[in-house]
């Protein structure tokens, strides 16, 4: 191999490398078929992973190289190296892992273990375990840190609270009486507002983080489904254009809500029993995972109506997009 | 030496602190000892034999939910209780009723298969300040005839479970019924709730035959499935036999094609190890850590029982029974029952609304009811079981 050939093929790669880091995916975690489905920025399977076990949320690393997933019935986070798109490693994240968040300063996983009514503090660098945080309450499912990082808020669907623990002692501080099986949590407006899914009681509780009241419990109705069938689980937040957009599961609808005044605006048609959802294309795309009907729904949100829908694997729990 | 006294003077400080900080709240399960239910019926021959057989009592739902409450200590600042009272007899176990040793107990859980409803019904009406939950007796006359504000029913009705049924039958378009009921009194209910299941939903029982389980030649109308199942007028057979040996041979063995239901092939319980949604999977693996067995229905009605007691307390912040009631009879109680739907109770009947899980050779759920297509104008749950006005006594209330 003459040199300039070597020159060429050092380019050639360095130029792969960086037209591949620079393109958004899109994943996908199908927890019945132990997949991540890897989408294009057009929106074309690229590659599907294998993780084994029930992958359920996932979240990018700070400086966007590597996503994390929670293999559930495998008991770690595998770690996906965006450039290849292959799993490199494994943490170990206590039993059952299900939903977990990334500090803000990306040195920190938080992860609920549903069957043990705890929370798994990882340090990123080394990963390791620090420590289990007890008692959080029955089946913890949402984890979010604050904004700066301070404390961790915790959603227990079986005691229909938000249980607040301070990073740095990692003591309960606090715990509030939310709505009936709170899902998930959302941080917004700087952290000032904390936003929580209730499942069965078909509300969104939002507390003000700041004294820890309840601002608003809101409540949802679509036309022609009954009360009971509305089932809000995940959010997706647009800053730019200040709107909460919330699944609403069995309802086969996504919420769009007014972030300053609350108001529902609209109510938009999405797949069979939605739950993930994750904004794309400069906030005018919403993508939407269907639980039931095994693909996810692309909302046009200038449009507010869902364009498309692509089959991905079985039961698709988790949507993320890189920014 | 010195340490030690320090040890104990900081434990019984402890402990002074934490009884003062809480409130406690004492409930009484209340069982008898020979339970045909738990010793004999519904079991399968071979674990009979078993060394490995232990009684399945419901106790063992209540422990858990004792378990799960002390999560809510935080916010309920209640401690909940649970005693367990095991009788001899039936008339024991209503004499403690009738006895000064209830006053200990603000809620009774009974597990036991009512006898003489009238007396029963007076027995209540004498401790209006203390909550029953009838966890599992699936009577429908306890439905219809006992309708007090301090009696709820947690474990499903014979209505619930043969109108779940009944529905899946009408989806699957099976409409014409061969109906074989046993011996014991417990199987008649069960035959004349299907009977009731079917004129609500447009089946058609052409012929009603009468089992009994032994092997004698005399009787081979009524012991051989051959002579059970002839004829080809059906195509469903719907099997009442609450002792369940004879029920487990029907299953691939009618003489014509038919969907099995009732106490074997396609059963109707409230509870099953087999369903993974809603939390379902969370709740039966706590279960099975602490009991080292499946959850089974009158486990999850034990559970659940408790449950709205301490989601009760969770939201009304406090702990009379006067406030509990009437917070149980209310609009706002959703209990998280781990069904996928808020439950709460029918009025009059005092029956928990919940879904019905339709499970398959006992080790699959097939379905849930109630099924898409069928609606009630206030909550699809009710198209499961008695309504209002089917109460017998709700003029007397």
């Amino acid at each position: 191999m003459k040199v300039y050939e070597i020159i060429i093929f050092i380019i050639l790669n360095f130029f792969i490398f960086f037209s591949t880091v620079q393109s958004k995916y899109i994943f996908v975690s199908n927890e019945n078929s132990d997949t991540i489905t890897v989408l294009n920025k057009d929106k074309k399977i690229v590659k599907t992973i294998r993780t084994g076990g029930r992958p359920r949320d996932m979240k990018f690393s700070l400086d966007n190289t590597l996503l994390y997933v929670v293999v559930s019935e495998e008991n770690h986070i595998a770690v996906i190296d965006i450039n290849s798109l292959k799993i490199i490693n494994y943490i170990k994240s206590g039993d059952d892992p299900e939903i977990f968040d990334v500090s803000p300063d990306g040195k920190l996983i938080a992860v609920s273990n549903e069957d043990d009514n705890e929370i798994t503090l990882i340090d990123v660098k080394t990963q390791n375990k620090l420590t289990t945080i007890e008692n959080v309450g029955v089946e913890p499912e949402g984890v979010n840190f604050s904004k700066n990082g301070e404390f961790i808020y915790v959603t227990s669907e079986g005691t229909n609270s938000v249980v607040i623990i301070n990073t740095k002692t990692r003591e309960i501080v606090n715990e509030i009486l939310v709505g009936n099986r709170p899902r998930r949590g959302l941080f917004i407006k700087d952290g000032n507002e904390y936003w929580v899914s209730n499942e069965l009681s078909g509300s969104v509780t939002i507390i003000d983080t700041n004294n820890l009241k309840i601002i608003k419990n809101l409540y949802f109705s679509v036309k022609g489904i009954r009360d009971q069938n509305i089932t809000p689980v995940d959010f997706a937040y647009s800053s730019k254009l200040d709107k909460v957009y919330v699944t609403l599961g069995s309802a086969n609808h996504v919420a769009v809500v007014n972030g300053s005044n609350y108001n529902v605006e609209k109510y938009i048609l999405a797949g069979s029993r939605v739950w993930g959802a994750a904004l794309t294309n400069n906030d005018e795309e919403l993508i939407v995972t269907n639980g039931n009907s095994d693909d996810i729904s692309i909302i046009d949100l200038v449009k507010q109506t869902a364009v498309s829908s692509i089959p991905v694997g079985k039961t698709p729990h988790t949507v993320r997009v890189m920014q | 030496m010195k340490l030690s006294y320090l040890y104990i003077i900081f434990f019984f400080l402890i402990n002074h602190l934490q009884s003062d900080d809480l409130k406690i709240y004492n409930i009484g399960f209340l069982d008898i000892k020979e339970d045909m239910r738990y010793s004999k019926w519904g079991i399968h021959p071979v674990d009979i034999r078993s060394k490995l057989n232990k009684e399945k009592r419901p106790i063992q739902g209540a422990l858990l939910a004792i378990e799960d409450s002390e999560k809510f200590t935080r916010l309920t600042k209640t401690k909940f209780s649970i005693e367990h009272i095991t009788k001899k007899t039936y008339e024991d176990a209503i004499n403690f009723l009738n006895s000064k040793d209830l006053e200990k107990f603000e809620t009774i859980l009974l597990d036991l298969n009512l006898q003489n409803l009238k007396y029963f019904k007076n027995v209540l009406k004498n401790n209006p300040n203390t909550i029953f939950f009838n966890i599992s007796d699936p009577n429908n006359d306890i439905r219809k005839n006992i309708c007090l504000d301090n009696f709820f029913n947690t474990y499903p009705s014979n209505a619930m479970y043969t109108d779940s049924i009944a529905q899946y039958l009408v989806k699957k378009k099976a409409q014409k019924s061969l109906l074989l009921t046993g011996p014991l009194v417990e199987d008649e209910k069960i035959s004349s709730s299907f009977k009731e299941s079917a004129k609500k939903f447009g089946i058609k029982i052409y012929k009603e035959k009468f089992f009994v389980n032994n092997n004698d030649p005399r009787v081979r109308d009524k012991n051989n499935l051959f002579y059970l199942t002839k004829g080809k007028k059906y195509n469903n057979v719907f099997i009442s036999d609450t002792d369940g040996e004879f029920a487990l041979g029907v299953p691939n063995a009618t003489m014509s094609p038919a969907i099995v239901s009732g106490s074997a092939g396609l059963m109707a319980q409230a509870w099953h190890w087999s369903y993974l949604r809603h939390g379902a999977p969370q709740l039966n693996g706590r279960f099975e850590r602490m009991n080292n067995r499946r959850m089974e229905s009158k486990d999850w009605a034990a559970w659940i029982s408790i449950k709205t007691i301490v989601e009760s307390v969770l939201r009304i912040q406090n702990i009379s029974n006067k406030e509990i009631i009437k917070y149980l009879k209310g609009p706002d109680l959703q209990v998280d029952g781990s069904k996928g739907i808020g439950l709460n109770f029918k009025k009059t009947t005092n029956q928990l609304r919940q879904t019905i899980l339709l499970i398959s050779s006992n080790n699959w759920t097939t379905k849930v009811a109630p099924l898409e297509e069928f609606t009630d104008s206030e909550n699809n749950l009710n198209t499961l079981g008695l309504s209002y006005n089917q109460a017998e006594c709700k003029l007397e209330e």
